[in-house]
């Protein structure tokens, strides 16, 4: 720890004003302060200060994520041994996984980290450790299959486009990890489908192993959905959409998981309840409006039950990880119902009623983030026509 | 009475609070009167160094409103004059000398005082230095002369870190606290607000003033919260605030004519060997205390509580309202991956850190700021520790981007830096909040 104390005291004049490397001054302060504690003292009052910073606050939300992240990697493995026909085994199955997942975590940091530490030094401000957390969720939002380049694009768009043209974090009002899933998702379409043949691209029997939405999506009408994922090949049942063994993005598929990452979110307090039930209840409002009006020759997706709905695809994995990001969430209280709410009710609409997109949450907190400002909007308001009525009186 | 049970708001639990005993210091022979202790004020000397005077006499005046006269604690010469940048004054010292006596002002039986004309008794406190004791809110500045506030509020509670119990401040002295409390009705046609906890005799024993209770975490004791839900500032309004120290104190000068020289403090922080109350000389030097501290570490010297108060050097002197010292060490220390600890020993309002679950432990703190400053991120936060119908997110951004409409109909007015400190103390992206505040404030004190 001394030699590294000493390494960094040794390089910091380089990095300091004057210093020939002044220039990279705040990429030198983002690694030296990852590595030490800031041991800055308070500057006035307040003279105390919590001991929680950004940093721990986004490790927070990794360490949430790494449930999702293992059993993604298990599946991803699974799901491409079973798609070859291969015998299964537990660390064939890992093993896998890990030659699929790793390569696209590591672009996604690799890239989009390179944006963020480009725009901290041309901005020259602190690299901000939100980037720990987009860098992570966009590749548990992407199909396996996904291309390495089109996941080094998807983060760039996301990073960019998505967060530091608007100013950077904080000033961004759609989330970035969508933003560039979006991008990829209307660019390049088949990946996302949703349908299209399991890891075909390296496999060259394509088995039809289409996620459970895309098989939902596909039920004929007057037919029960249910029935029609149970009778798939795959067997879809609610007990597999749990654990999460079944084709789908390469973190959403496991409820289970992200059920733990919810608990730790909720424990730790580092994400606000209020959102995420709200999606959650959102959306059970409109399940149950639907399957009251279903009759017997509508969309056979209006009979679906709700417990279905949050099970399948990446509706709950949304509500955990990507409703409850607060900057581009509502700010007040109030707020964030609405917010949760409209997002629930429009994850649902888009799933039964819009024929293009057999998933509709990515689409539904994008909308949801345009609309949080507005919530906001009223909140605030409504707080000043009191106050002024107050004064009136 | 009304019952107030305040659910927003946070406790720090910091260790090293004042044991209640109370020690005599012996007086001090040289005292500092600081013209920035005080509000937003112009001073203009009317003294000069080598000049004798006796408690109670003027040293200088606001050059805004001549009225404001701010006067020695004690008898004796003028020694110094301190000036800072661009001939500021930072400091008079006086020195106390054995020929110079103190004077005996007017005095008032309780009786007398109960039919005493309001307007002399203003000239009066004006003319000792005694009336910038009374203060006023938006803004905590001095109380304007002849105008009459809406209502006045006193609290018998400070829930701030350490705070000094304003109960135990004027224990023994309740008779003249309520004497004060009368004498303050002829200073408004509103009414007077008095809010505790609600468990003291004292309390009990009051009559004819509106009592109310708040209970919960702070700031449930702050003036600003107890105006917000009894009788909320709106543009143009003004309240007063009026501490129990300070009343006793005036009430006590006008009771015996003897010029107050000594106040009542709190001296608290865990590093102290006996952190206590003292009786001690107004504006005495600090030495008293840092020549006591332990030498391992390096303290900072807190004028008040540790999420308001001023930071002080060695050599300093107590503020003019100060009845509270905290001493807290400083932490320069860096911790090797120090952010990602599991935290048994570091407290945090969050849940991030092993320490959450003991949450009845109390902490040593420290001056550490643990992390750099960010963006705001974690929106919504704030609204946890302010108990108010206030949306402190948008109060904030209204200040950043000098919006004064925006900012009085946010609320502004109802506030004080200390109603939002605690989000400073919160705030994961370490941004200074109460500077923000402080800004808004004086922006509209200037301009609204």
């Amino acid at each position: 720890m001394k030699i590294l104390r000493k390494l960094f005291d040794t390089v910091r004049p380089h990095f300091e004003k004057d210093g020939r490397l002044h220039g990279l001054y705040f990429l030198f302060e983002g690694v030296e302060s990852f590595t030490f504690t800031t041991g800055k003292v308070t500057p006035g009052a307040p003279h105390v200060r919590d001991h929680l910073d950004i940093k721990r606050l986004m490790s927070m939300v990794i360490i949430a994520l790494i449930p999702a992240i293992l059993v993604g990697i298990y599946n991803t493995g699974l799901q491409g041994l079973l798609a070859d026909g291969l015998a299964v085994t537990f660390w064939g199955a890992v093993f896998r996984g890990l030659r699929v997942v790793l390569p696209i975590i590591i672009v996604s940091y690799a890239v989009g980290g390179f944006w963020e530490v480009l725009f901290a030094v041309i901005r020259k401000h602190e690299i901000n450790e939100g980037f720990l957390v987009t860098g992570m969720l966009f590749p548990l939002v992407l199909p396996p299959n996904t291309p390495l380049w089109q996941v080094a694009l998807g983060i760039s768009f996301g990073v960019v486009i998505g967060k530091e043209v608007f100013g950077g974090t904080g000033m961004n009002i759609f989330n970035p990890t969508l933003v560039g899933r979006a991008f990829l998702f209307f660019s390049y379409p088949s990946g996302f489908s949703g349908s299209a043949p399991y890891m075909a691209a390296r496999s060259l029997d394509a088995v039809t192993s289409a996620t459970p939405l895309a098989v939902a999506a596909a039920t004929p009408a007057g037919e029960s959905v249910t029935a029609s994922l149970l009778n798939f090949p795959l067997n879809y049942d609610l007990n597999t959409f749990f654990l999460g063994l079944h084709p789908g993005c390469i973190g959403e598929t496991s409820i289970l998981a992200i059920l733990l990452g919810a608990l730790f979110l909720l424990l730790t307090r580092t994400a606000n309840w209020r959102s995420m039930a709200g999606t959650v209840i959102g959306a059970f409002i409109t399940v149950s409006l639907f399957n009251l009006i279903a009759g017997p020759s509508s969309n056979p997706l209006m009979h679906l039950p709700f417990h279905y709905h949050i099970l399948m695809g990446g509706f709950m994995f949304g509500t955990v990880f990507m409703v409850t990001d607060p900057v581009s969430a509502a700010m007040t209280r109030t707020g964030m119902w609405f917010y949760g709410l409209l997002i629930g009710v429009m994850a649902i609409l888009i799933r039964v009623v819009n024929p293009a997109y057999p998933e509709g949450m990515m689409l539904a907190i994008l909308f949801g983030n345009l609309f949080a400002p507005l919530f906001d909007y009223y909140v605030v308001k409504a707080n000043m026509k009191r106050r002024l009525n107050r004064a009136q009186q | 009475m009304t019952d107030f049970k305040i659910t927003r708001g946070f406790d720090i639990p910091i260790n090293g609070e004042a044991h209640r005993e109370l020690e005599v210091l012996p007086a001090a022979n040289t005292v500092a009167i600081l013209p920035a202790d005080f509000h937003n004020i112009k001073p203009k000397l009317l003294v000069q160094e080598n000049d004798t005077v006796s408690a109670g006499t003027p040293l200088f005046f606001d050059k805004q409103e001549d009225r404001f006269k701010f006067c020695s604690p004690i008898s004796g010469i003028v020694k110094n004059i301190h000036y800072g940048e661009r001939r500021k004054i930072e400091k008079i010292l006086i020195e106390r000398t054995d020929n110079v006596k103190n004077k005996t002002y007017k005095t008032w039986t309780l009786k007398e005082l109960e039919n005493a004309d309001p307007d002399e008794i203003m000239v009066h406190l004006l003319n000792t230095g005694l009336w910038p004791l009374l203060r006023e809110r938006p803004f905590y500045r001095i109380a304007r002369p002849d105008k009459k506030p809406k209502s006045i509020f006193i609290s018998l509670t400070d829930t701030a870190p350490l705070a000094a119990d304003p109960l135990f401040l004027i224990q023994g002295k309740e008779e003249l606290f309520k004497a004060g409390l009368s004498l303050l009705k002829k200073f408004t046609d509103g009414k007077i607000h008095i809010c505790g906890k609600g468990e003291s005799d004292l309390e009990q024993s009051l009559h004819g003033v509106e009592k109310h209770v708040f209970t919960g975490p702070h700031p449930s004791g702050n003036p600003g919260i107890h105006i917000h839900h009894i009788d909320p500032i709106n543009r143009g309004d003004f309240v007063w605030v009026v501490r129990p120290d300070d009343l006793v104190m005036i009430l006590s000068f006008l009771t015996t004519g003897q010029y107050p020289e000594t106040r009542r403090i709190a001296l608290a922080g865990v590093r102290l060997s006996n952190p206590r109350y003292v009786e001690l000389t107004r504006g005495a030097a600090l030495s008293f205390i840092t020549d006591t501290l332990p030498t391992d570490n390096e303290f900072r010297i807190i004028g008040g509580n540790i999420l308001t108060g001023t930071q002080k050097s060695k050599n300093d002197f107590t503020g003019y309202y100060d009845n509270l010292i905290t001493i807290l060490p400083e932490n320069r220390e860096r911790i090797f991956l120090g952010w990602i600890a599991p935290g048994l020993k570091n407290f945090s309002f969050s849940k991030t850190f092993l320490s959450a679950l003991f949450p009845k432990k109390k902490y040593e703190f420290d001056s550490g700021q643990y992390g750099g400053h960010r963006a705001f991120i974690q929106t919504g936060l704030f609204e946890q520790v302010v108990p108010m119908d206030i949306y402190p997110d948008y109060l904030i951004r209204s200040i950043l981007a000098e919006d004064i409409p925006e900012m009085e109909a946010l609320g502004l007015y109802e506030v004080d830096v200390e109603d939002l400190a605690l989000c400073s103390y919160i705030d994961p992206s370490k941004n200074d909040v109460n500077a923000i505040i402080r800004h808004g404030l004086d922006l509209l004190e200037r301009e609204g």
